[in-house]
């Protein structure tokens, strides 16, 4: 599912993958190339390849103070030129995704609370801007991205912000370890194509690797069902139909018509709420479209049916 | 005016030496004590080095390579890096390059010396763990409670702090008292040493005062007066970077002096011209200091925690390239382009300014501030820290060793064994460190011993420049251990020749 592409190291720096690569890069190189030829010039001066009258005529006199002019000009451009990125770093678009990344016996783990993922790796839509909020346990750990030109030093106890857009498919490797150098088996992280993040949440959203029918308590407590409906045979003093012991039975509707208490009907009243009100009972139930995934729906239905004989 | 060699009989026995406040034979005992130290600290990283030379090398654990490591850089830095100049050098030169015949407090010198011998035996005393368990402090001033833990190495750290404050009380007084004489307001070694000693002043006292206020603040009764963690943290975080930064140019600038007098005596006679440039170094020298002083002061206003603090260091470090860089065209433009040096004090002086070049520019590129974010927790600030402290400080103390060991020793050392020794010095570092730049550029964190945890292409850029790195450490010590043989096999000479 997720693209493998190679990250090919380029002479100094990994792949670029992420928006604010570019910015980050050319500073890198624009550095380099400064480096490389006041190094040069230092070699050809100290070996005396350079005539020793060029060398005296260039450091007197008004020479002097040019070099010196041009020389703070080039180190003030690029301090600015690093102050703009990095305030550019440091704010998160608005409208970034976030995903929590904390640790989790051992192991990194990642949440995205928009789509009510739990998983121990980190998938991420490309050309999303997504904010990473790192959660420090008691040790402190590092979370580094070379790649994205991500690197978080989470101190204990306390969270590191950090954004990033990914601008092209790809696994880049994480580095992880804790604070005192025990490496964490880190996981990379994988950028994918939008389809294919939707594919990915959908299999992880609302309780991840359960098996069905806890997954499925766990919506039902997750999206507040437990507040207005009890799980046993008795409505319990709570406003909403009982659902325990009613799955595969007939159920009365206002008018009523009799149904059957089956996965349509189930579907049906999450995303409808209003089309079949249960007799003796208010249309008083929110909708859920929007906000339930195909497969908590599935989770929800699997839950149910096995309460259907006697209730929790 | 020379002080006379250690062949004239003297009061001998191991007791004259210990207790000795003569200012020669401290420049000796120094010697001992920071060669040794250097020779410890240098088998503690080669060790550590191997352990990275493959990604999934067990020779140590994580933590026990964290330990390595760390017992390194503090004993590197407070033991060999912060005491070599001042303790070998000042004390052997500097009486008698100004004139006098000895300093001023000759007993605070001793008890410098003393100090310095208890903070190591206390840094050392640990092994690791001290140093390992500071290191976090530093990286995350939360941690500062952990202080309380590490008596014994916080003690060690404040004993060398004060042999290294007195070092320079001691200096700058001197040289204070007797700047008027000949030759000594034209010496860039005395303008060096002068700009270090005032440097360490300044700084030592405000970062001894941090330490006593940090360790203050673990304490309950103190906390109950109302200083609260954060307080004492950013206290704490004075002695990390950036802070740490604006203290390091007080180890560069007594370098810096040694290279510059190294080059002037292969320039003897000197014309105006050079003076002029002796002055053009003693203004670059003065900058830095002044600098250095303003950006601790601006520490003290603004809690190195604060997005400000973090644009402040970098425009800091950008400022600070201003006169180092003058200092180096000063030097190169000095030496005139003096061909095919045959004086190993020379040639190390010119590798000197070479690596302090290029520790200038790496620490451009970790102190802008986009840029930053990516490379300095990587080996990339590794490299550039020891560009700049091993490079610039340990080179040109071998440079000053070999210049003028004649009046150190009464020996001139071996010219070809020099040349050897900086040959190999010269290409065992940059093969140590070098890669070490391209491996930060990749994104290897630093204080990792394994790395076998990432995958596929991005461990195959990474693995070749690991064993590059190693094998170039173990040239590196190869030369240094040439070095070494070059003093010790040097021929007996009359100190005046």
């Amino acid at each position: 599912m997720i693209i493998a592409a190679s990250t090919v190291p380029n002479a100094w720096l990994p792949d670029s993958a992420s928006s604010m690569a570019p910015a980050i890069d050319a500073l890198f190189y624009a550095l380099l190339s400064a480096s490389t030829i006041a190094v040069v010039a230092f070699v050809l001066t100290v070996s005396g390849r350079i005539p020793r009258r060029v060398v005296e005529a260039a450091s007197t006199g008004w020479r002097v103070w040019v070099g010196l002019a041009l020389a703070s000009v080039g180190l003030g451009a690029g301090f600015l030129v690093g102050l703009v990125d990095w305030v550019a770093l440091r704010q998160a678009p608005g409208d970034a995704l976030v995903v929590h990344v904390r640790i989790d016996d051992g192991r990194f783990a990642y949440s995205i609370p928009a789509f009510d993922v739990d998983a121990p790796e980190l998938v991420v839509p490309v050309d999303t801007p997504i904010q990473l909020i790192s959660h420090g346990d008691e040790d402190g750990h590092l979370w580094s991205a070379p790649a994205l030109r991500l690197h978080a030093a989470v101190s204990p106890q306390a969270r590191t912000t950090t954004w990033f857009e990914a601008t092209k498919p790809g696994r880049f490797d994480v580095f992880g370890s804790r604070a005192d150098g025990t490496p964490i088996a880190s996981t990379a992280v994988g950028v994918v194509v939008p389809d294919v993040f939707g594919e990915w949440v959908d299999e992880r959203a609302g309780g991840g690797d359960l098996p069905p029918v806890e997954r499925g308590r766990k919506v039902f407590v997750d999206l507040g069902c437990a507040v207005c409906h009890s799980e046993t045979l008795e409505s319990g003093g709570k406003a909403c139909p009982p659902l325990g012991g009613r799955y595969g039975g007939p159920t009365t509707l206002v008018g009523g018509e009799v149904i059957a208490f089956d996965g349509d009907y189930v579907r049906e009243s999450l995303l409808d709420p209003s089309a079949k009100i249960v007799a003796g009972f208010q249309p008083v139930m929110p909708s859920f479209a929007g906000r339930i995934r195909p497969r908590q729906l599935d989770a929800i239905v699997a839950y149910l049916e096995s309460i259907g004989d006697t209730g929790r | 005016m020379t002080g006379k060699p250690l062949s004239a009989p003297q009061s001998s026995g191991p007791l004259s030496w210990l207790l000795t406040s003569d200012h020669r034979r401290l420049a000796w005992l120094y010697l001992v004590a920071v060669a040794t130290c250097l020779a410890v600290a240098g088998v503690l990283a080669l060790v550590g080095r191997v352990e990275q030379f493959a990604p999934s090398s067990d020779l140590l654990s994580p933590v026990g390579y964290r330990q390595v490591f760390a017992l390194h850089g503090m004993m590197m830095l407070w033991l060999v890096v912060v005491p070599a100049i001042p303790g070998v050098l000042a004390n052997a030169l500097l009486p008698s390059r100004l004139g006098a015949s000895a300093f001023v407090f000759p007993r605070v010198n001793r008890l410098a010396f003393q100090l310095y011998v208890i903070g190591a035996a206390l840094l050392v005393a640990t092994r690791g763990e001290g140093a390992a368990a500071l290191a976090r402090v530093l990286a995350d001033p939360a941690r500062a409670l952990a202080l309380r833990e590490q008596a014994v190495t916080v003690a060690g750290l404040m004993a060398v702090g004060a042999s290294s404050w007195l070092m320079a009380l001691n200096i700058a007084v001197t040289i204070g008292r007797h700047r008027g004489r000949a030759g000594a307001a034209r010496s860039p070694l005395v303008w060096g040493l002068a700009a270090g000693a005032i440097s360490r002043l300044g700084i030592g006292a405000v970062g001894f005062a941090s330490v006593l206020v940090g360790l203050g603040t673990t304490m309950e009764s103190v906390r109950d007066l109302g200083w609260s963690i954060d307080g004492h943290a950013a206290f704490v975080r004075h002695l990390g970077w950036p802070t740490a930064d604006a203290a390091a140019y007080t180890l560069t600038l007594p370098a810096m002096g040694v290279a510059a007098e190294i080059v002037a005596r292969h320039l003897e006679p000197l014309t105006e011209r050079d003076y002029r440039t002796v002055r053009a170094v003693a203004i670059a020298l003065a900058a830095i200091v002044g600098l250095g002083w303003f950006a601790y002061g601006v520490w003290l206003a603004i809690p190195p925690t604060h997005a400000m603090a973090a644009v402040f260091a970098s425009q800091f470090a950008f400022l600070m390239a201003v006169p180092i860089g003058a200092f180096l065209v000063a030097l190169v433009v000095a030496s005139r382009g003096a061909v095919a040096p045959a004086e190993p004090g020379y040639a190390f002086a010119l590798a000197f300014a070479s690596f302090l070049l290029i520790g200038t520019l790496s620490g451009l590129f970790c102190a802008a501030l986009s840029l930053g974010v990516h490379l300095r927790g990587t080996t990339f600030a590794v490299a550039h820290l020891h560009y700049v402290l091993m490079g610039g400080t340990v080179v040109a103390w071998l440079g000053g060793l070999y210049q003028f060991w004649p009046q150190i020793a009464g020996r001139r050392a071996s010219a070809t064994l020099g040349r050897i020794a900086c040959v190999v010095i010269v290409v065992g570092f940059h093969l140590a460190y070098f890669s070490q730049f391209i491996l930060g550029a990749r994104g290897m964190p630093r204080g990792l011993g394994r790395y076998d945890h990432v995958s596929g292409a991005l461990l195959d850029g990474l693995r070749p420049w690991h064993q590059v790195s190693t094998l170039g450490a173990a040239v590196l010590g190869v030369g240094l251990v040439v070095a070494a043989m070059g003093l010790v096999l040097g021929r007996r000479v009359d100190p005046a020749s």
